[in-house]
């Protein structure tokens, strides 16, 4: 007799098989939230917001006595900060601000992918996790999710939160929708970045070598490239180097999508030359594709002889 | 009871189907060109290390590509389907546990990914933790536990989908002699259930005690399959082996070499007995029941003495 006339006698009701990728995300969030180490670095992220309220509430109170540091520019509504003789816009400040909030999620990220991919990738936990109604690519998505996941939710709240208190303490309702467009750019930054931290992180694990190693080339890819493109005085040779560096493509995509106008106050000359339209645009997100292919090819190496 | 949408299924004629099946490493060939069909029951997977026996069971558990060929597993390719693995249960020889997981986290979370419901996955798991018989351990944590219990937990973990297939690789190894009857009465129980359970290993009794229906591999190559005894049926070339006891041996000696079945006899004084070698067993035994009727021989055994699966074994791979 065929088996599968026996086989449904046992069967129970249709299933759902779309989303495993959240099990496998959720399952690694908890084993990263249990490192000390990444309380830590979200702790530091909420710390900065303490920071961000602090500077908000005292330049508020404070400006009967001293210059204010905020100030809606009354021609065009948009909140500026004022530092001296140069007056910035809020993109700029919020620019500054996910530069700062970006350390903990990458070293979160770096810290945890031990925890996240060690049992599945040396231990031979994804052996029996691939023998399941699990592709390959949700697997890798659930990863990505659940490393990146907690830190770049955590500094996605801490941005909305600081974009709160700015509405509470300075605009109006109009004004606030004038400058939403900063917050999703923040909102889209920061998860690009996390994403592409999880991806990262995923696709340079090593199957056979060592967690430093692996950490060494997590801290090169996103480290080491920004630092040898800030580091050339020569333009062309900075684009170029500059496509390698995550950091600078995704620096580039929110100047450009906040439409920062002005340079200045933006340290990096390749950002500056995004700005100045020197750098084409489209050369930013084109790079950014070919970066997350390449990771998400690197990605196969998990499998190999897996499935 | 809701019923499985069938239609996909129509057109198979086995649970595993492989058909023409190549798999090679670059000039190495771990699989030539194998077919088979398994449709019921429990099969053994048989074969000396670097038979093939592991290539074949990562095709079929979707791990490999084939070079060449269609593997087929409810009429689903492995590979491109991992859907088919809702049905099918998975138990791996290598370690494959979570240790910092405690039993039941671990055989939940595998029946998540299965697409069970939260609850449903708690429900099975505990369920399945008792079948395998570590009811008492569901949270300790697995990386505290001996070989044996961490099988048990795999097996759990294989079974907590209820699979119409269960591959299972070296599934006994590590298991104390009391959780080996256990397992095999649990896997007995499973098969006449209507599950299909593809096993492999390499201790030939434990395969014997679950089952007589095998798959012989050998340097790629399926060298026989079927039942035990129909494949040693079919090895002509070996005489068949008889111990036959008796109170008189040399007179029954002298009387079966005059019997034309029989190749040859050979003394076995200190169990006082014969072992006889015959081409054709159903004329030997013909014979030796004329012999104790008409010529009043003491015959108080007549035993095969290869028709055991090891024997087989050995016949095949020489």
């Amino acid at each position: 007799m065929p088996i599968y006339d026996l086989s449904y006698q046992r069967y129970d009701g249709p299933r759902r098989l779309g989303f495993l990728w959240w099990t496998i995300a959720r399952t690694t969030a908890q084993a990263t939230l249990k490192k000390p180490a990444n309380s830590r670095y979200l702790f530091f992220i909420f710390v900065t917001f303490l920071g961000f309220a602090f500077l908000v509430y005292f330049w508020r109170t404070a400006t009967e006595y001293a210059t204010a540091l905020f100030e809606i520019d009354p021609d065009t509504g948009s909140l500026e900060i004022r530092l001296g003789h140069y007056k910035f816009p809020l993109s700029l400040v919020f620019f500054r601000y996910l530069s700062i909030l970006f350390w903990p999620v990458i070293l979160y990220v770096i810290t945890s992918v031990s925890a996240a991919l060690s049992a599945d990738v040396l231990g031979g936990g994804l052996t029996v996790i691939l023998a399941r109604p699990l592709r390959r690519r949700h697997y890798v998505f659930g990863k990505v999710l659940g490393l990146a996941g907690p830190p770049t939710l955590s500094a996605t709240l801490v941005i909305f939160g600081a974009f709160v208190l700015l509405w509470g303490y300075y605009f109006n309702f109009f004004q606030m929708l004038h400058h939403l467009p900063v917050l999703l750019c923040s909102s889209l930054y920061l998860f690009l970045a996390g994403g592409m931290c999880g991806l990262s992180a995923v696709a340079f694990h090593p199957r056979t070598s060592t967690f430093r190693k692996s950490a060494g080339w997590l801290f090169f890819y996103w480290f080491g490239t920004w630092i040898f493109s800030t580091a050339s005085s020569n333009q062309a040779l900075r684009t170029i180097v500059s496509m390698g560096s995550p950091i600078h493509l995704l620096d580039g995509i929110y100047l450009w999508l906040t439409g920062v106008s002005n340079p200045q106050g933006v340290d990096s000359r390749f950002l500056r030359d995004v700005i100045t339209g020197d750098v084409p645009f489209y050369l930013l997100p084109s790079a950014l594709l070919v970066h997350f292919l390449l990771l998400a090819w690197r990605t196969r190496n998990l499998f190999v002889g897996v499935r | 009871m809701t019923m499985r949408n069938r239609s996909q299924f129509e057109n198979q004629d086995g649970a595993i189907v492989c058909h023409g099946v190549s798999k090679w490493y670059g000039q190495v060939i771990a699989l030539n060109n194998i077919s088979l069909e398994i449709s019921a029951g429990i099969v053994g997977l048989l074969g000396p290390n670097g038979a093939g026996k592991t290539t074949l069971l990562e095709l079929l558990t979707g791990r490999l590509r084939p070079s060449r060929g269609r593997v087929r597993v409810f009429g689903m390719d492995p590979w491109t389907q991992p859907q088919v693995f809702r049905r099918v249960g998975y138990c791996p020889d290598s370690d494959g546990v979570y240790e910092k997981m405690s039993a039941l986290e671990f055989v939940s979370l595998l029946g998540r990914l299965s697409g069970l419901s939260a609850e449903e996955s708690h429900k099975s798991a505990v369920a399945r933790l008792d079948l395998v018989g570590l009811s008492r351990f569901t949270h300790q944590k697995v990386g505290t536990f001996s070989k044996g219990m961490k099988q048990r937990v795999k097996l759990a973990a294989a079974l907590v989908h209820d699979p119409d297939l269960l591959v299972l690789d070296e599934p006994l190894n590590g298991l104390d002699p009391i959780a080996r009857i256990k397992m095999i009465r649990v896997l007995r129980e499973l098969a006449e259930s209507g599950m299909v359970i593809l096993l492999s290993s390499h201790i030939l009794a434990e395969v014997e005690a679950l089952t007589s229906h095998i798959i012989l591999i050998h340097h790629g190559n399926i060298l026989a399959e079927g039942k035990i005894e129909e494949i040693r049926a079919l090895i002509a070339n070996q005489p068949y082996t008889y111990r036959i006891q008796t109170d008189d041996p040399r007179s029954l000696a002298r009387a079966l070499v005059m019997v034309p079945a029989v190749e040859s006899v050979e003394f076995d004084l200190e169990n006082s007995s014969l072992i006889v070698r015959t081409a054709e067993a159903a004329a030997l035994c013909k014979a030796v029941q004329e012999l104790v009727c008409k010529e009043g021989h003491m015959v108080t055994s007549l035993a095969p003495l290869d028709d055991s699966l090891e024997a087989v074994f050995q016949y095949l791979v020489k």
